[in-house]
């Protein structure tokens, strides 16, 4: 069987493909102004890749902010199940799952079965998202990688108080002109995102394994300062990026 | 209201436009008119006077001395329903109330200060202002400063918490205290009234408001039946005549109608199926969102439908039949102090689980509303006992009840449909358990 599963995030659309089991094929692409050229284009791309046609595929599931634009999906099903079917895929007795994408952070806690147990989701701000990384990124005058590499060499971390993506900008401009080290204000960047992601999982409901995933995964500073708060390991699959689309292929095999 | 009309057309035309979206019976339709219209005669009435009281105060009171309870929550309702809060909230904002204070507060205040009229908000000025503190501590804030503003007098009562750890002695102590305070509340009105106090007619109104609860409460009952015969869209709105008592005997008439309606498609109030049941039948915690009636309609159509709600319940409040004044007073005391919104954690989550069971419930929706926050505090500890002990999915929704900036449409239809998928795949899971 040959499945299909697309992820429209807010700032990135995922492709993934599976068959028998087997992961075929994966690419991001921008997401843009226009949800419906961007995954059109991204599956027209796929199947010309992957030399296939429409027709040769069995089932196609949409999932992410712009699932509900995809109206070839054999079904639409949430960021939430996709997430948990993801990493159940890729990394089998995960028990949480940590997903930071651009415009929401989401904790799953996933049964001994790996199926979804419960789910939190940040409310209405973006404070904790990849969003608020990019904002602090641009006043740093960095871009995201090394964002996320130069925390590690910081030998402290700035106290960021502000929760609000706005004036959290306003305050790192100000340390930025006290001569603060970029590192630590970085690594203070890091610790004030991992503070909010962690009070928002509520700490009684993490049980280990943890996974990371989202585009937000592939920084390490984050990664370090959710493992320091969580004193708990967080592994991040080859697939973080686009587990929300890995999953959404993996269900499309069972509909 | 011609004024209102011509002055304020396109809040007047889009509010029409959210009535006429509420899921209404002409007859009560009927019944909300009938309130506003009656608030307005009374107030135009140099010989009536009229009160406002907070929500859960004891409104008996005011009727002994034939006061006309005019009720700014109900009124800010209204205009959440008809989806028009946004700029009377800016209003009361740009009078400085903060963005964090109570939206059906600042509802009130901006319409009233808007010159919109009871239908859209707008609180005509009443000769009185009563709070009681028990459900919400903003009542007692508001009150006060309306009656500053507006320059009339006010009176408050002050019911205390009965924590967890307390038993029957701490609560006949607070009875007593409360008793005592209803003594210096009917001073309090006889001075602004120029009228005698008279038991006699207390205990009649006191009899019909047990009758009206008891039927309405037999009503909310019935919704244990599958299918339920009311859902919360509908439920929020049914519960205006209990909730304010404009016309007891009216209220009376209308329950008993709808009762007698009920008892002939269902027979006793059994859980047995009568008909299909609802696909996932869900318990809402918390005051509603007004201004979001699609939200409801949205879920219907998933097959979810809310079933129990603490809050429609709690206006049935005077269940419980009294003979005595004596008996009567310790008995709205008791009722007072013990309302399911002032239950300790323990006895509300106990209160949880019962009605899980005997509503058959699939899901459970915690309203964190950002205008109530003692409302909203505990639900974590609440969600957690539910899921241990019940095994079915919970779900916080942060909004708020009548300001819909708080309101992201995207990302509470996401967290629904992860809920509803969640309840989707514990009943496949089940059924496959069963084979």
């Amino acid at each position: 069987m040959r499945t299909i599963g697309i992820d429209i995030g807010s700032t990135t659309t995922k492709i993934a493909v599976l068959e028998n089991d087997q992961l075929l094929y994966t690419e991001i692409v921008p997401t843009g102004y226009n949800v419906d050229k961007a995954w059109r284009e991204l599956l027209a791309a796929t199947l010309e890749n992957l030399r296939l046609r429409e027709s040769e595929i069995d089932r196609l599931v949409a999932t992410g902010y712009g699932r509900n634009s995809v109206d070839i999906a054999d079904r639409r099903i949430t960021e939430i199940m996709c997430h948990a079917a993801g990493i159940v895929y890729s990394r089998p007795g995960t028990r949480s799952v940590i997903d930071i994408g651009g415009q929401d952070s989401k904790f799953i806690q996933l049964d001994a079965d790996g199926n979804v147990a419960d789910f939190k989701m940040n409310d209405k701000c973006a404070a904790g998202t990849g969003r608020f990384l990019e904002v602090m990124a641009r006043a740093l005058e960095l871009n995201l990688e090394d964002f996320g590499r130069l925390s590690l060499v910081a030998n402290r971390a700035v106290k960021i108080s502000s929760m609000c993506t706005v004036f959290a900008e306003s305050e790192v401009i100000s340390l930025i002109s006290r001569g603060e080290e970029r590192e630590n204000i970085i690594a203070g960047i890091h610790e004030s995102i991992a503070g909010r992601v962690v009070s928002m999982m509520g700490r009684s409901g993490v049980k280990a394994p943890v996974a990371m995933t989202g585009g937000v995964a592939r920084n390490q500073g984050i990664r370090k300062a959710l493992e320091e708060k969580l004193k708990l390991n967080i592994t991040v699959p080859e697939t973080a990026q686009v587990n929300g689309a890995v999953g959404a292929a993996v269900l499309a095999r069972k509909i | 209201m011609l004024k209102f009309l011509t002055q304020h057309r396109d809040v007047a035309l889009s509010g029409i436009k959210g009535f006429k979206n509420q899921p209404l019976t002409p007859k009560l339709f009927g019944l909300m008119a009938e309130y506003t219209t009656k608030s307005k005669i009374a107030h135009a009435n140099p010989w009536r006077k009229t009160g406002a009281p907070t929500a859960g105060f004891p409104i008996e009171f005011l009727l002994a001395f034939d006061i006309f309870p005019i009720h700014p929550e109900a009124y800010a309702c209204y205009a959440g329903s008809a989806g028009v809060t946004r700029s009377a909230i800016e209003q009361a904002e740009s009078m400085g109330y903060s963005r964090d204070l109570c939206s059906y507060m600042k509802t009130s205040i901006g319409a009233t200060e808007l010159g919109w009229p009871c239908d859209f908000g707008g609180v005509p000025k009443p000769d009185l202002y009563t709070s009681a503190n028990m459900v919400c501590d903003t009542h007692v804030k508001w009150m006060e400063n309306e009656a500053r503003r507006r320059h009339a007098p006010y009176f408050g009562l002050d019911v205390p918490s009965h924590v967890a750890g307390s038993g029957e002695e701490e609560l006949e102590r607070d009875i007593d205290y409360l008793v005592a305070q209803f003594s210096d509340l009917v001073t309090f009105l006889e001075k602004h009234t120029g009228k005698k106090f008279s038991e006699e007619k207390f205990m009649r109104i006191i009899a019909k408001s047990q009758e009206a609860c008891r039927l309405y409460d037999e009503i909310l009952q019935y919704r244990r039946s599958l299918p339920a015969p009311q859902y919360f869209e509908y439920q929020r709105l049914f519960m205006l005549p209990v909730a304010v008592m404009w016309n007891l005997d009216g209220c009376i008439r209308y329950y008993r109608k709808t009762l007698e309606e009920i008892r002939k498609r269902f027979g006793p109030i059994s859980p047995a199926a009568s008909g299909e049941r609802e696909k996932y039948r869900l318990i809402w915690e918390g005051i509603t969102i007004w201004y979001k009636v699609d939200l409801y309609y949205w879920l219907a159509e998933r097959g979810a439908r809310f079933v129990y709600e603490q809050y429609t319940e709690s206006f049935a409040i005077r269940r419980r039949q009294t003979t005595t004044f004596n008996e009567t007073l310790r008995q709205i005391a008791r009722e007072l102090l013990l309302l399911p919104y002032t239950l300790n954690l323990e006895k509300r989550i106990a209160n949880f689980e019962r009605k899980i069971d005997e509503y058959d419930i699939d899901g459970v929706v915690l309203h964190a509303n950002l205008s109530c926050r003692p409302a909203a505090a505990a639900q974590q500890d609440v969600k957690a006992a539910i899921q241990k002990s019940r095994s079915i999915p919970v779900l916080i929704l942060s909004a708020d009840m009548n300001d819909p900036r708080s309101y992201a449409e995207g990302p509470v239809r996401t967290r629904f449909e992860s809920f509803i998928e969640m309840m989707e795949a514990r009943r496949a899971g089940k059924e496959a358990a069963k084979s």
